[in-house]
């Protein structure tokens, strides 16, 4: 993907979220957003997917600017996939029809072949005994992998994970993250806000450490994670990356 | 005691009859009631304050004054400026404005208590507003709001009972008749409340097995 972030500001109330903040990254697969609580990392990720405006400033991807207009911005959050923390399904929805529905009622694709097309994507990752569950009788992490499920079936040209495994235990966090690299082995673009240091430093090429609404550190994941240029960034790495 | 039932059982087709208007009666007052709560539920999340103010008035009307008052005011002054002289129609109107703005208030606190998170997921499929409140919003709404609403259903069919001032011939209006024509209170009035539980009682049982079968965690 590409990504050209023009001074964007992002102003919740009198509390500044993300300060005047500059990027342009030609060429990257996977972005990881990792820093501190409140860092600003889950709201940026929220501007990228267009589910949330900036307060001034530009943003685009792989050359198209993402419009203030809701139209063309719900038209741009068509071609792409995202995962939240926690809550994603529908629970008057079987994690089939919670498939199903984008790809029928948005995508426009006849629902016979929107339901073939969930159901083998169920099968190839082990969750079609889990089809015709509704999502209360799925443990977090079958339906985090749903969730997934629900965010590729389109194929979108990017996918977007706001620390999708937060809620979860650590054996379901496994699951998800399993999914999570097999998705990104299948060759798709993804932007993760994750607190798994190591899994962020395994999957990322490019990583971006965030604290206080500024990215204080941009690069490839063997140098932000191994040789941090900022006080914070060091310090967040020695303290977290012992456990 | 002197028994009268004998009297009463000649007007028996007159009693069937008065049960038979409550029930078209409370039947046409239920579903223009949702349509009127429904309305009235989505203009009170209105952004507008005009519009959301209004659409509160007319709740905090409804349910500050008694429907007896509202059946007198809406028949004797609002149904005669406006020229309609049915009062059948005045009837179905009145219950009508008033269990909407119950209705109303179900189904609000129906759609606030869906998740903001729900609201965030059907925007990142990208359904359109309307898409997410038919296939998202409502359908869970509507399992908040379907036991209170056979409640809502049973209340129409007593509150109807009151129509009975404005000389409209449901089941409580023909029990008076009959009771002086025949000048036996029992036999009037035992039947009329029997009349009602024979429509509310299966109603309440509906809808305490729809709150059962509705449960499921969110």
């Amino acid at each position: 993907m590409k990504l050209k972030i023009d001074k964007i500001v992002k102003v919740f109330g009198d509390q500044e979220a993300i300060a005047p903040l500059s990027l342009d990254l030609g060429d990257v697969k996977t972005l990881s957003l990792i820093g501190p609580s409140g860092s600003g990392k889950s709201t940026l990720l929220r501007m990228l997917a267009g589910l949330q405006l900036p307060t001034s400033g530009t943003i685009a991807i792989n050359d198209y600017l993402l419009s203030p207009d809701e139209d063309t911005l719900r038209a741009y959050r068509r071609t792409i996939g995202v995962v939240f923390q926690s809550w994603n399904l529908f629970p008057h929805l079987t994690a089939l029809e919670n498939i199903v529905l984008p790809l029928h009622r948005v995508h426009g694709i006849p629902l016979e072949e929107a339901e073939q097309r969930s159901l083998e994507l169920l099968q190839r990752f082990q969750l079609a005994e889990h089809a015709h569950k509704k999502p209360s009788e799925l443990s977090g992490g079958q339906a985090q992998r749903v969730a997934l499920m629900r965010a590729v079936a389109h194929h979108p040209q990017l996918l977007f994970l706001d620390e999708p495994t937060s809620a979860l235990d650590p054996l379901m966090t496994a699951e998800v993250l399993d999914l999570v690299m097999e998705l990104k082995q299948e060759g798709r673009n993804l932007v993760i806000v994750t607190h798994h240091l190591t899994f962020a430093r395994k999957i990322a090429d490019h990583v971006l450490f965030m604290a206080d609404g500024k990215v204080l550190e941009s690069g490839s994941a063997d140098l932000v994670f191994g040789n941090p240029k900022t006080a914070l960034a060091q310090l967040y790495m020695s303290k977290t990356m012992n456990y | 005691m002197f028994s009268n039932w004998q009297a009463v059982l000649e007007y028996r087709s007159l009693l069937l009859h008065g049960f038979v208007t409550t029930v078209w009666i409370s039947v046409a007052s239920l579903i223009l009631s949702l349509l009127i709560g429904i309305v009235v539920a989505l203009l009170r999340r209105s952004p507008y304050k005009v519009i959301s103010g209004s659409a509160r008035f007319y709740v905090e009307f409804i349910r500050g004054t008694p429907l007896l008052v509202q059946i007198l005011l809406f028949f004797y002054v609002i149904a005669y400026a406006i020229g309609i002289d049915n009062r059948y129609i005045v009837g179905i109107l009145v219950l009508s404005l008033f269990s909407g703005a119950y209705i109303a208030e179900m189904i609000r606190a129906g759609i606030e208590s869906i998740r903001s998170t729900q609201i965030e997921s059907a925007r990142a499929i990208g359904l359109t507003k309307l898409q997410a409140y038919r296939y998202v919003i409502f359908p869970q709404a509507l399992r908040q709001i379907t036991p209170p609403l056979a409640g809502q259903f049973a209340s129409i069919i007593k509150d109807s009972s009151l129509l009975s001032i404005i000389g409209i011939a449901e089941l409580t209006n023909t029990a008076q008749q009959i009771n002086s024509a025949t000048y036996s209170t029992m036999e009037s009035y035992v039947p009329l409340a029997v009349g009602y539980l024979i429509l509310t009682l299966p109603i309440s049982l509906l809808s305490r097995l729809l709150e059962k079968r509705f449960q499921y965690e969110t």
